[in-house]
């Protein structure tokens, strides 16, 4: 891919962060003004999300990002097989942590706790479901270059990679302070 | 390309004709079609209003100018002033509207002035600047400050005096001369509770109204606001400042009336379908009228109770 | 990176051998087209049709208020059969709401953003289309979408949204607001948003990387500043009201409750439906820049065109704008004075509001240098610039009045705001638009727009335009609230009956007078006098090519030497413009 487009993509990327930013900080700013706004938080006979499953949600998240990471390093230093692999552990803890949200969300409804029941768990929902969405997205794109290293690496562009691993960290990035909004 | 015409006597000539013609043509047009209007206004306004204006409350309280004779600065001037504060915001309202005018008529008459002068005719030249000469820059930097000073800074400076002197200065809840009010909008009325003789508001001696809100002359009226569905706006027009009543939020507000009359109160803020019909009626009395009024009520309200009528039971803790 | 070229870091040059194959057939000529120019003229028929609809939606509005309880002319019996042909209550509030949501999402966004940001991007810098032909196409086609939907929701059953285009909760929750109207109002606006943040990344990777080679930033027409700031501030923003639509969906559809408060929320925890008007008004805000920042650009260009002089202090004009942009979501908050902000709040907005007027009136300053000691050609293109000049000004001195508190206060939601508003977003803006389709018609189509017919078209548009916002500001003063069907059930606003039949005449003549425009449209594409490259004179890089240019725009992309403003240089003596392209030479004496 030319320097020209290379730099296109950089910026498509960038920009495109910059307004996903701009989304989630207006859902954090809205759950810390809920949270600022009532005395009791979460309110009366409401349950927080398992602070448990969270950090360990995040443990996921983070180690997927460092396994891409590593493998963008290798991609670039030529160690093909090091690239593969660890694209294919962070793809995998992509799913573990979808599976993780999933099992969070669980725990607040095994106690009735939905969407709709109140103003935390709505929010928490909000939170969670927005970004597990774009995280699909992120899913997607390291689909693209896990197939890709795996059955044709040589049409695999550097920058290609570079800009899913950018999106990548990036939602590590929201996820972590989604986490903090909502833990502490 | 685009032609552009060399000038002869005759075109020239021609052009000042086209311009006053079309300046006749214009004055005429816009005097035609007032006096149209006039001609259907004055048979049809009174039908109209008669017509449209199908509440019989309009007609008890007659508070609208009187449409004989009047003035265009009469006609269109807003009602009257009875608050201590209304002449204030008035005042900054007409210093902006004047100093603001000031400057449009200097960019208006700029643009016309400029405009004519420095047209493309056969022999005149633009003067090649970029605007960064040093005089240059000087006067459009003396123009800005000009305009800061004189309408900004006022304006801050004024805003902080009204706002420390009357829009946050809220009165005192203890002390027995101010009127405390709570103010309830729903979907489409208006309803007003006072706290009765013994000073407590939900208990049974409270007065509740609907529509109309009754105060003494001269003395502060002090409301809280807290609408019962949807966003309303508390708003009295003679008063001239307002509030918006907002489902689950306590909004602050007082004012007073230095004259006795009916006035009316609108609705500020988009309601629903009949937002347009929710009025209620301001009557100023004089301090003793309203005493016997509010001890009238106040009894007569005690005696009526009726613990079962759950539509009564709106309040909430008064507080400070 | 692995990138082995040679070649600078100038992009043009990496793409000088990119030459798309012409489209052949009907689909990808004119439907699924990649072409910047076929998408700007898409976007341009959409918001004129959407600009039809509402403005129609006005002329019904001012109706009730001129001629309280008569049938409406025409139509009114077929679309009001039930009432005999009188426009009921219910049905007003839709008006005014559609009006206005119509006004600004689907007639001057996509006509001065989607239409002219698209024509005039590529060619004003120097480059063969935008940076992302495919997100392009998909920009317009989910507007489309979006203006699907909201047609639809003309026709459900308890009608269109009716909640005013700010749509604040509660009015706005299904229990007062029941129906699909306002919901599928809120998913046309989200695909909508979602199409203009595809454009502003657009806009904005095209004007960051395509930039002919010596071009920088400082030789952009003020044109292209603007659009450029636009789509930062659609980029940044847009995500914001999003974010306010999708809780106020979740609110409506699924029985959240971020809105609602304790007192009527059945759970006991409190929503605030004041967080909706602080999220609504961060995006609202800047909103208003959004959609005026490109007319300010294109009106700065204009008025050096035709007053053939450089446009004076460019550099201020352009740094003006960028602290406006800047600054614009810090002045929010003069919106919500009337909701009990606490006083510090208060007095912060009022004082933010009240400093943004500064950099305003550094370019007001800066445009009337540009036609001191000018050379003015009155043409079409020109009356509308100084008209927007004009009525912006108007506009803009009465921000003052509710950018301080006090007065803010008293002028909340009467027509005050209405006559403010609409001169500073409605009027400059479609003036401004204006100006762009009589200035960029000949390059598009390769036709002039007829002069005399534009003329016309100006000052009838102009003068009642004027008379009916001035006469709206009048009743604000006078104590006329706004979103009103009847404001004669009040005794003090009965006087005020024949203003509202001097404002809704002069509204029929401004709505006739845009046919003569439309007119002049459908016959001067085919029968215009023939346009040539360079009809106005103007050193911009569009100019240099033919008109209409051929789909690649630039068989070679071009060097720029000038900026675009070298008007009247007094080291030439042949002609007092200069292209962009010309070689540096040209300007030395001798």
């Amino acid at each position: 891919m030319s320097k020209h487009r290379q730099r296109s993509a950089q910026l498509f990327a960038l920009i495109a962060m910059a307004s996903f930013g701009m989304l989630f900080g207006t859902f954090l700013l809205s759950f810390l003004l809920a949270e600022a706004r009532n005395a009791v938080w979460p309110p009366i006979g409401v349950q927080p999300i398992n602070s448990v499953y969270a950090i360990f949600a995040t443990g996921i998240i983070a180690a997927s990002s460092l396994l891409y990471w590593n493998a963008e390093t290798s991609l670039y230093a030529g160690n093909a097989k090091n690239a593969r692999w660890s694209t294919l552990g962070a793809w995998l803890l992509a799913w573990a942590f979808i599976a993780s949200q999933y099992v969070t969300l669980g725990g607040l409804w095994a106690q009735g706790q939905s969407l709709s029941s109140d103003i935390y768990s709505g929010s928490v929902h909000v939170l969670i479901g927005l970004h597990v969405i774009h995280l699909v997205g992120g899913l997607g794109g390291l689909t693209y270059v896990l197939a890709k290293l795996f059955f044709s690496p040589n049409t695999l562009s550097q920058t290609a990679a570079q800009i899913v691993g950018w999106f990548w960290h990036f939602l590590g990035a929201l996820w972590v302070l989604i986490f903090l909004v909502m833990v502490l | 390309m685009i032609q552009h015409r060399t000038n002869t006597n005759n075109i020239k000539k021609s052009k000042v004709v086209k311009t006053l013609l079309l300046s006749a043509l214009f004055i005429g047009g816009v005097g035609g079609v007032i006096g149209l209007r006039e001609q259907v206004a004055s048979a049809q306004t009174t039908e109209t209003l008669h017509q449209i204006s199908k509440d019989p409350s309009a007609q008890t309280h007659a508070v609208g100018k009187n449409p004989e004779n009047q003035s265009f600065f009469d006609r269109y001037a807003p009602p009257e002033v009875i608050s201590s504060y209304g002449d204030d915001v008035e005042w900054l309202f007409r210093y902006t509207s004047w100093a603001g005018f000031a400057y449009f008529l200097v960019l208006a008459g700029a643009l016309g002035w400029l405009s004519w002068r420095y047209r493309d005719r056969p022999g005149h030249k633009a003067h090649y600047t970029h605007g960064d000469a040093k005089n240059e820059k000087g006067v459009t930097l003396s123009l800005d400050i000009l305009f800061f000073l004189t309408l900004d800074i006022v304006l801050v400076t004024f805003t902080f005096i009204h706002a420390k002197s009357f829009i946050w200065k809220l009165p005192d809840s203890n002390d027995p001369k101010v009127v405390k009010v709570m103010v309830m909008p729903q979907q489409w009325v208006w309803n007003f509770r006072y706290a009765g003789e013994d000073g407590q508001f939900n208990t049974a001696d409270d007065i509740v109204t609907v529509n109309e809100l009754v105060v003494p002359k001269g003395r502060q009226v002090y409301t809280q606001i807290m609408s019962r569905d949807v966003i309303h706006g508390f708003f009295i027009p003679n008063v001239r400042l307002q509030m918006d009543a907002i489902p689950g939020v306590v909004t602050k507000f007082w004012f007073d009336a230095n004259k006795t009359g009916d006035y009316e109160i609108v609705c500020a803020h988009l309601c629903g379908t009949s937002h347009y019909k929710m009025k209620a009626f301001l009557k100023v009395l004089e301090n003793e009228d309203y005493e016997s009024w509010y001890q009238e009520h106040s009894t007569w309200a005690a005696a009526k109770y009726d613990p079962e009528d759950k539509l009564l039971q709106w309040g909430w803790n008064w507080g400070l | 990176m692995a990138s082995t070229t040679h070649h600078s870091d100038n992009v043009q040059t990496a793409h000088d051998d990119h030459i798309h194959e012409l489209p052949t057939s009907f689909i990808s000529k004119y439907i699924i087209s990649y072409d910047h120019k076929v998408i700007a003229k898409q976007f341009l028929w959409f918001g004129i049709f959407w600009a039809f609809i509402g403005a129609l939606m006005s002329v019904m509005i001012r109706w009730c208020l001129a001629a309280p309880g008569q049938p409406f002319p025409i139509i009114g019996h077929f679309i009001f059969p039930h009432t005999d042909g009188v426009i009921p209550p219910d049905v007003y509030t839709m008006l005014f709401t559609m009006h206005g949501t119509i006004m600004i999402f689907f007639a001057v966004t996509p006509i001065l953003i989607g239409c002219f940001g698209n024509f005039c991007i590529p060619l004003l810098i120097g480059a063969r289309d935008m940076i992302f032909p495919w997100l392009n196409m998909a920009s317009f086609w989910v507007t489309f979408a979006g203006g699907v939907v909201m047609f639809t929701s003309l026709f459900v059953p308890m009608g269109a949204s009716a909640v005013g285009w700010t749509s604040y909760p509660t009015l706005a929750h299904s229990q007062w607001s029941p129906g699909l109207g306002h919901t599928l109002w809120l998913v046309s606006l989200f695909l909508v948003g979602n199409a203009s943040i595809m454009g502003a990344i657009n806009y904005i990777a095209t004007i960051i990387r395509l930039r002919a080679p010596g071009m920088s930033f400082w030789d952009m027409p003020l044109t292209v500043w603007g659009l450029f700031l636009t789509a930062v501030l659609n980029a940044l923003f847009i995500p914001v009201l999003a974010a306010g639509f999708m809780l106020l969906f979740l609110d409506r559809v699924f029985g959240t409750q971020f809105f609602l408060a304790a007192a009527i929320s059945q759970t006991g925890t409190q929503g605030d439906p004041i967080l909706y008007q602080h999220l609504f008004w961060i995006f609202g805000h800047p909103e208003v820049y959004i959609v005026i920042l490109p007319a300010w650009g294109m009106v700065s260009d204009l008025l050096s065109f035709f007053a053939r002089k450089p446009a004076f202090g460019y550099k201020k004009t352009a740094l003006s704008m960028t602290a406006i942009t800047v600054l614009s979501a810090l002045v929010y908050g003069h919106h919500m004075f009337t909701t009990g902000l606490s006083p510090l709040l208060t007095s912060a907005f009022t004082t933010l509001t009240l400093l943004i007027s500064i950099p305003s009136g550094i370019f007001f300053l800066n445009w009337l240098g540009t036609i001191w000691r000018g050379s003015i050609r009155f043409h079409t293109p020109m009356l509308f610039a100084l008209g927007t000049v004009f009525t912006f000004g108007l506009g803009g001195l009465t921000g003052l009045h509710l950018g301080a508190a006090s007065t803010n206060m008293l002028l909340h939601n009467t027509y005050f705001v209405v006559g403010h508003f609409h001169f500073t977003m409605a009027v400059a803006a479609l003036l401004g638009g204006f100006a762009a389709t009589y200035y960029w018609f000949p390059k598009m189509f390769g036709r002039l727009l007829d002069e005399r017919m534009g003329k016309v078209h100006f000052w009838f548009s102009i003068v009642p335009i004027v008379f009916i916002f001035t006469g709206q500001m009048v009743a604000g003063y006078a104590g006329m609230h706004r979103r009103i069907y009847n404001p004669y059930e009040y005794n003090y606003l009965q006087d005020l009956l024949p203003l509202n039949q001097y404002i809704g005449i002069a509204v029929a003549i401004v709505f006739f007078a845009q046919f003569l425009f439309l007119g002049n449209i459908i016959y001067s594409m085919k029968k215009g006098k023939v346009a040539g490259d360079n009809p106005w004179e103007v050193g911009t890089l569009e100019w240099t090519i033919s008109s209409p240019p051929p789909h690649y725009n630039f068989a070679e992309i071009p060097v720029v030497k000038h900026g675009p403003h070298e008007f009247s240089h007094p080291g030439r003596s042949d002609r007092d413009w200069t292209s962009q392209i010309e070689p540096e030479g040209v300007l030395s004496k001798g």
